[in-house]
């Protein structure tokens, strides 16, 4: 579907605790997430909405817009504080956003980030009203530490502010949804995100579902597009890249696994890198894919790190709760 | 025992736990945080008028709370360890206490610039209690 809108701004939030994949190997004797170098987790007090908050606010704060203008805020994330509750209102809230903008949640899928972005597109389309809309995607997976999911799980949020012009034109949106059932799923009330355990199957999966999206978009528009697909860790991104012919960009070697928001750091790193012409896919294992072409570019380094903290592996089993029982008042 | 806060009255304060709205009194123009009560300068009990600060400060005094942080909070203390509690005097002029997060408790000090970030205080019964911390500006 070919759009009239555009992206005038966007933020990112990068956690500032960062732990190397050497403290992994330490630990078990083994690193199963590939590619991934390092990667960033959150600290205690934060999680999927703070880091959404953090993203917004410095979207905003590049943008044209002040909170009040901004008609639909919407958040993808698969770590939602809450399995039920409305968690965007806790972010439009502390945002101080005005009381009807529209609030939109997309959750259970790493693909929710790029969904974000589609609906905040088409809402900004649809609505004659409307100036301006904000997608976010905040995200902070974990697994079972002694598996690659939980090796790769790492945490930041991005942040698009969507409107009808700006220097990044949102040119096209496509789908690709196919049945591969368990490749990576999340049980009702657990933590850990798991996955069957098939390397050629859940291989098999992701390329075939992120080539479908990348190639739904027109093969014209496609030519020379860079990709900036989901990345579960930083070795499945290449194999779609190889699969349709093109470069990739990712963050899972610097970040690790940002679920939802991986795709659009994606993006982000792109963008820093002078491509033009991105086309995002948000992957969600099961399997279902949204493409979002990009035509343009935001120069400058997206990553405004204001210092970070190396810490261990051991720290991050307290940091990140692992080994922390959850206590009420006592 | 903590200092229990019912939700009810919890959702009243979300404006100064969220984004530090303080009250410039309409008589004198001193300013209160939170916005409540008679104005602390001239007594006057006239409606606050409400706004938003922009969020940044300066440490004026600062403390670090070792292991004696009131339950609600044990949770996030056995993860983190030591935390900074300090009193912020915002550049609009108003003393506000805060907790510090994203840096070391013990090196940062009186005098140091912070700024105010959106984090979770705590969770009680099965609610995420969010509010701002204060945040050295690098």
């Amino acid at each position: 579907m070919a759009t009239d809108v555009s992206v005038e701004a966007y933020g990112a939030y990068v956690p500032r605790l960062r732990v190397e994949a050497s403290e992994f190997e330490e630990a078990w004797g083994s690193f199963d997430a590939r590619g991934v170098e390092e990667k960033r987790v959150p600290d205690a007090d934060e999680d999927s909405v703070t880091m959404a908050v953090e993203a917004v606010e410095d979207a905003l704060r590049w943008s044209a817009y002040s909170k009040d203008e901004v008609g639909t805020l919407v958040l993808g994330t698969t770590t939602p504080p809450l399995e039920e509750g409305e968690v965007g209102a806790q972010v439009a809230e502390i945002l101080g956003m005005k009381t009807n903008t529209e609030v939109v949640v997309h959750s259970g899928s790493a693909r929710a980030g790029v969904r974000s972005l589609v609906t905040a597109c088409r809402s900004v389309e649809t609505d004659e009203d409307m100036n301006a809309s904000v997608a976010v995607a905040s995200d902070c997976p974990l697994g079972k530490p002694d598996d690659s999911i939980d090796h790769a799980g790492g945490a930041g949020a991005v942040a698009f502010v969507v409107g009808e012009e700006g220097d990044v034109n949102v040119k096209d949106t496509a789908s690709y949804t196919q049945e591969f059932s368990g490749t990576r799923f999340r049980e009702r009330g657990e933590k850990a995100v798991k996955k069957y355990g098939a390397t050629a199957y859940e291989r098999d999966a992701y390329t075939t579902v992120v080539s479908g999206a990348y190639e739904a978009i027109s093969p014209n528009d496609t030519q020379n597009a860079v990709l900036a697909p989901t990345a579960p860790d930083a070795d499945m991104p290449y194999r779609a890249g190889r699969a349709v012919g093109t470069d990739v960009y990712e963050t899972a070697s610097s970040m690790g696994d940002t679920g939802a928001a991986s795709a659009l750091f994606g993006v982000l790193e792109g963008w820093q890198k002078d491509e033009d012409n991105v086309v995002a896919v948000g992957y969600g294992d099961g399997a279902s894919a949204d493409a979002v072409r990009l035509s343009g570019s935001f120069s400058g380094n997206w990553k405004h790190d204001t210092g970070t903290k190396k810490i261990t592996y051991t720290e991050y089993l307290r940091r990140r709760g692992h080994v922390v029982d959850e206590g009420g008042d006592a | 025992m903590g200092a229990y806060i019912s939700l009810p009255s919890w959702r009243r304060s979300l404006d100064q736990r969220y984004r530090l709205v303080v009250g410039e009194c309409p008589d004198c123009g001193a300013l209160s945080f939170p916005p409540e009560g008679a104005c602390h300068n001239c007594g006057s009990e006239a409606d606050f008028d409400e706004f938003e600060p922009v969020g940044t400060g300066e440490i004026v005094a600062h403390t670090v709370v070792e292991g004696a942080l009131p339950p609600e909070f044990s949770e996030f203390e056995k993860k983190v360890g030591a935390v900074g509690v300090v009193l912020v005097e915002l550049d609009e002029g108003v003393r506000v206490p805060g907790m510090l997060t994203d840096c070391d408790p013990y090196t940062t000090e009186r005098g140091d610039r912070v700024e105010k970030v959106a984090r979770r205080l705590y969770e009680q019964e099965g609610v995420v209690r969010y509010g701002y911390k204060f945040r050295p500006i690098g």
